[in-house]
């Protein structure tokens, strides 16, 4: 067996040992790569600051812990940028562990800007059904969620909620939200939002989405759809530099294009391999 | 190098640890992992819709706010419940119309028009602000055409048009299909990343994370 044909056939456990060391050298000694700001993050950045104080953001973590890497520098950033403007945020998720991941990450911003909670932010919590709780939602969130948070406070004792306070988010329809971002992994999602809310109310929504997703979703940025997209840890990167947030993505994104290249590099050995062990075997 | 004392990132971190044990080969400390895993994710979804969706409907919703129509889509809901009684699992079937029907109503209303987006937003003029959005637009006219042209199995490929069209629209598919396939990979190194932000971040702290 030739050196071509060995490369055709790389025991998987070095290819997995290189891509862990180069990953982990990058994260312990990151290099400072320049990142370039994408016309999706811009686009959704400026949605966003497009937004007057008192106006309400509608945040939604459709993502369970798998994705927090990716994710979480989102929404960090997102919270940042909507509690610098002085934005009014209702964080829901619509899969059942994306409230809990995303309550440390907005409360830490809060605490920042000096936000108080159920005056500035409320966490209503997760709710199953997607389709049928958006669209009860649309008509009254207090009777959708059962009436109270995330932490079982009367949404009535929330002043962001309160009936009674002529200022309060009472219903998911343009009257109320002013912008939705959802932090999406997969479906329910961002779709759903645009399905049944955004695009009956003529809502701006824009996704925050795993890299896996960006294809698909691009579709949706070009149609006008999607007021602008955050696409993958890069995205994340992009946006905490365009908001001024703390840069937590920036490590991560030397790691990986190191990764990436590291991976670039054994998939052209491994049809160069091809090629050329088949031209040795003619 | 200080190693964290929080008891909960050192379970984290030997989870982890157990969890990438899958890649050596499947063993004991693998499958102990997994399994606790799957279980407390199915006991906190439990544990936590009961107490934050299902009994305040019951305490706070029928009991003090006086919405006793809500019991009636309880009861269509518990109705489920009837398929594990062989005598009565005939009554399961309304709550599973009841939300087929509703959902599959629901969707055929709104689902149109996304889509119909879509293809409204592939009717665009070749000619662009600059060269290279032109360039971008007749592309993209080309791509979707030649990609339905692959999908068009009515018409034999024996004509010169088919086979270059559909030719293209191949093309166009594998770049998609690449670019899906790089995405993933990316993703993929993304929670690889998280988790060793953890090990040499937090668990560690050799590592800014």
């Amino acid at each position: 067996m030739n050196f071509w044909d060995r490369m055709q056939d790389i025991d998987v456990r070095i290819i997995y040992i290189v891509i862990f060391l180069v990953c982990t050298i990058a994260v312990i000694k990151p290099l400072g790569l320049p990142i370039a700001i994408s016309n999706t993050t811009v686009q959704a950045f400026e949605t966003m600051d497009s937004l007057e104080p008192g106006d309400v953001v509608w945040l939604d973590a459709a993502y369970s812990p798998g994705s927090e890497s990716e994710l979480n520098p989102m929404v960090l950033a997102v919270a940042h940028h909507a509690f610098k403007k002085d934005l009014k945020v209702v964080t829901f998720a619509l899969w059942n562990m994306g409230q809990k991941i995303v309550q440390p990450l907005i409360e830490d911003r809060a605490e920042h800007f000096g936000k108080e909670y159920g005056v500035d932010w409320v966490n209503l919590g997760f709710r199953p059904a997607a389709l049928m709780v958006l669209r009860a939602m649309r008509d009254g969130i207090h009777d959708a969620v059962g009436g109270v948070d995330d932490f079982g406070t009367p949404l009535s004792e929330l002043p962001l909620m309160d009936p009674d306070n002529p200022n309060a988010v009472l219903e998911l329809n343009d009257k109320y939200v002013d912008l939705i971002v959802v932090f999406e992994t997969g479906s329910p999602g961002t779709v759903d939002y645009l399905t049944y809310v955004a695009l009956e109310y003529d809502i701006p929504i824009f996704p925050a989405l795993v890299q896996v997703s960006v294809p698909g979703a691009l579709a949706y940025v070009q149609s006008g759809d999607y007021s602008g997209l955050i696409p993958g840890l890069r995205g994340a990167a992009e946006y905490q530099i365009l908001a001024g947030a703390p840069p937590t993505a920036a490590t991560g994104t030397d790691a990986q294009s190191l990764g990436a290249l590291a991976i670039t590099a054994f998939i052209i050995l491994g049809n160069l391999g091809y090629l050329l062990g088949r031209k040795n075997a003619a | 190098m200080l190693v964290s004392t929080d008891a909960g990132i050192w379970i984290g971190a030997i989870s982890t640890i157990a969890i990438w044990s899958f890649l050596v080969g499947d063993n004991p400390l693998w499958r102990v992992a997994e399994s606790i895993f799957v279980a407390l994710a199915a006991a906190w979804s439990a544990a936590y819709m009961w107490h934050n969706y299902i009994w305040p409907t019951f305490s706070t919703q029928i009991a003090v706010e006086g919405k006793y129509l809500l019991i009636i889509p309880v009861i269509i809901g518990l109705l489920i419940y009837t398929r594990y009684f062989p005598g009565v699992s005939w009554l399961a079937r309304y709550p599973m119309s009841f939300w087929i029907g509703y959902s599959a109503g629901y969707i055929l209303a709104f689902q149109p028009q996304p889509f119909v987006n879509q293809v409204t937003s592939s009717f665009i003029k070749f000619g662009g602000a600059t060269t290279g959005e032109t360039i971008n637009n007749i592309l993209l006219f080309i791509a979707i055409i030649g990609t339905l042209m692959y999908f068009f199995f009515t018409v034999k490929r024996d004509n010169p048009v088919m086979v270059i069209g559909s030719t293209f629209g191949r093309w166009t598919i594998m770049i998609a299909l690449g670019a899906a396939f790089g995405s993933t990979a990316l993703f993929r190194l993304s929670l690889l990343l998280g988790r060793i932000q953890y090990i040499f971040g937090d668990w560690l702290q050799i590592a800014g994370g």
